[in-house]
């Protein structure tokens, strides 16, 4: 990964994932394994995703929907 | 007839000889329980033995038969369920050490089902930790052992519905249920030779499955032939208020009456795929050449499986926070899922919601793909089981047609379409619309009657395989 950006957003998510749980709760050698499964998993299908042109309108699937238990056809 | 026949028998077949009497329910259990108890070992395939609920709905199948009250074709049909769903009073590990010993008060609604079909649950089978949840990359996954092939005893059943893949192939049970997020009923199936059904997401209730990624977990059946997919589906289908993603939809069994059928056949199915995969799926197009018509098409342009991974990522990232906040990684089984549990805790939000973005334009393009079609083929898998041993971490390929089906909640179907020449199965994926499983099992019945791959099966050791089933 030469990317700058990408690069910055690895460091940014392991930082933060550092300050949640506290570095102490794994080894350098398993933080540097979960700084590969973030590059592997995670940066690279923010990229990926960002390839796909959205228009405003595009809605996710599922929507939200309401909810009756008296009546929750679909 | 002898237990050989028996025990890999198509449960349509097997519910004949219960309806007939050749054969009685607590026969019937008793046979699959000790295969189940000697020859389950072999294969890791078995968490608890539920002889004691066995043996009582065998018996009260049994009298019920006797009496001329004959539910249908699962009644008195022994079973095994994946142990991630809810079973009342037996303990459900969901795969994993740590839950060991969490026992329900309650059926899964697939569980239910089941027993109100007359299905007798014999067994809780093995599966891979958390259903697979947190990234692995090796058979050592689960507290129970890897789960290994009967067609091979150093390559992997697959997973994560591991156990019910090898139960079902070395006719330690009919039928088993399994469950499939991304790939696993798929998988186990094509790896173990079976018959594997993804149900469409929403038409099987996930009411008392252990959730991993909400909107992409799906029960389902894996059997000997697609017929009995049929079968075992509409038993397990149906509205359930328990479960608000459950359609409406009413689901019946129906063998569609069809001599010829419309196919579409992926353009680029057969490359970077395993040469003797490839060549499986070739003959296998030009044997479906002769009850239909085939088409080559191309899968509308998006990252499939980047848009599955971030929903499942994030989804997962959910559902496993508090495991991740309990500092209990140390006891997962296989060491790569101790840093996976923590990796995607740095999930987006933005990405989760972009992905679920493109999700509604996949199932756009993809309905208006599939409504000419009765299905679209692939192979099953672009490779072999994996070895027993070893990383899997190089050796892995992107699976984008399952990327594709389980993003959009499509129906698919794997049945067996040839072997290695080390013998290992090879599959062929029948994929639908959504809501037109009738459709697929139609296509893949017609295809079983056509090849009869179907109707081999692997040699397992232990068997007793040529005593006289005992009968009146």
């Amino acid at each position: 990964m030469s990317d700058p950006s990408e690069v910055r957003d690895v460091e940014l998510r392991m930082q933060l994932l550092q300050l949640w749980y506290g570095k102490n709760i794994l080894s350098d050698e398993q933080w540097e394994n979960v700084r590969k499964g973030i590059v592997e998993e995670l940066t690279e299908v923010s990229e990926l995703l960002r390839t796909v042109p959205l228009k405003w309108e595009d809605e996710p699937l599922p929507m939200f929907m309401p909810y009756s238990s008296d009546n929750n056809d679909r | 007839m002898t237990a050989n026949e028996v025990v890999f028998a198509p449960v349509r077949k097997l519910a004949e000889m219960l309806r007939t009497g050749y054969v009685s329910p607590v026969e019937l259990t008793e046979l699959f329980l000790n295969r189940l108890e000697s020859i389950g070992p072999n294969y890791n395939a078995v968490v608890t033995l539920t002889a004691d609920r066995a043996l009582k709905e065998a018996r009260r199948a049994q009298d019920e038969i006797t009496a001329g009250r004959y539910l249908g074709p699962l009644h008195g049909i022994p079973y095994g369920i994946k142990d991630l769903f809810a079973t009342d009073g037996i303990p459900t590990s969901w795969g994993s050490a740590m839950f060991k010993n969490q026992v329900f008060d309650f059926d899964s609604t697939v569980a239910a089902n089941l027993k109100r079909a007359g299905a007798i649950l014999c067994a809780k089978l093995a599966m891979v930790e958390l259903a697979g949840g947190i990234k692995y990359s090796q058979a050592n996954n689960t507290f129970t052992g890897p789960g290994i092939n009967p067609w091979g005893g150093e390559t992997w059943a697959g997973g994560s519905s591991s156990g019910s893949g090898s139960a079902v192939a070395a006719g330690l049970v009919p039928f088993a249920i399994g469950s499939e997020t991304w790939g696993s009923i798929i998988l186990p199936s094509a790896n173990c030779g079976l018959s594997g059904l993804r149900p469409t997401y929403g038409r099987v209730s996930r009411h008392g499955a252990m959730a991993l990624s909400w909107t992409l977990d799906k029960p389902g059946p894996m059997c000997q032939t697609a017929d009995d997919c049929g079968l075992i589906l509409e038993a397990i289908s149906g509205p359930d208020r328990t479960d608000i993603a459950m359609t409406n939809r009413p689901y019946k069994y129906e063998q569609l009456d069809r001599k010829t059928f419309n196919i579409a056949v992926l353009k680029d199915a057969t490359d970077d795929i395993d040469t003797e995969i490839r060549d499986a799926f070739i003959v296998a197009t030009e044997q479906l050449g002769k009850m239909a018509t085939i088409e080559e098409v191309e899968l509308p342009n998006y990252p499939y499986p980047a848009v599955t991974s971030a929903i499942f990522m994030s989804e997962s990232a959910s559902v496993l926070s508090n495991l991740a906040a309990s500092q209990r990684s140390d006891e997962l089984t296989a060491p790569e899922m101790r840093h996976g549990l923590y990796a995607r805790s740095a999930s987006l939000s933005t990405d989760y919601l972009r992905a679920m973005r493109i999700r509604k334009m996949i199932a756009i393009e993809m309905d208006q793909l599939l409504s000419k079609y009765d299905a679209l083929v692939a192979p099953s898998r672009p490779a072999f089981a994996y070895p027993l041993k070893g990383d899997w971490h190089s050796i892995r390929s992107k699976d984008v047609v399952g990327a594709m089906g389980n993003a959009i909640g499509l129906p698919a179907i794997s049945v067996p379409s040839g072997f290695s020449k080390d013998g290992l199965p090879a599959g062929i994926l029948f994929i639908g619309r959504a809501y037109e499983e009738n459709r697929i099992l139609a296509v893949a019945s017609a295809y079983q009657s056509m090849t009869g791959w179907h109707n081999q099966h692997p040699n397992v050791p232990g068997s007793d395989i040529n005593s006289e089933v005992p009968h009146d």
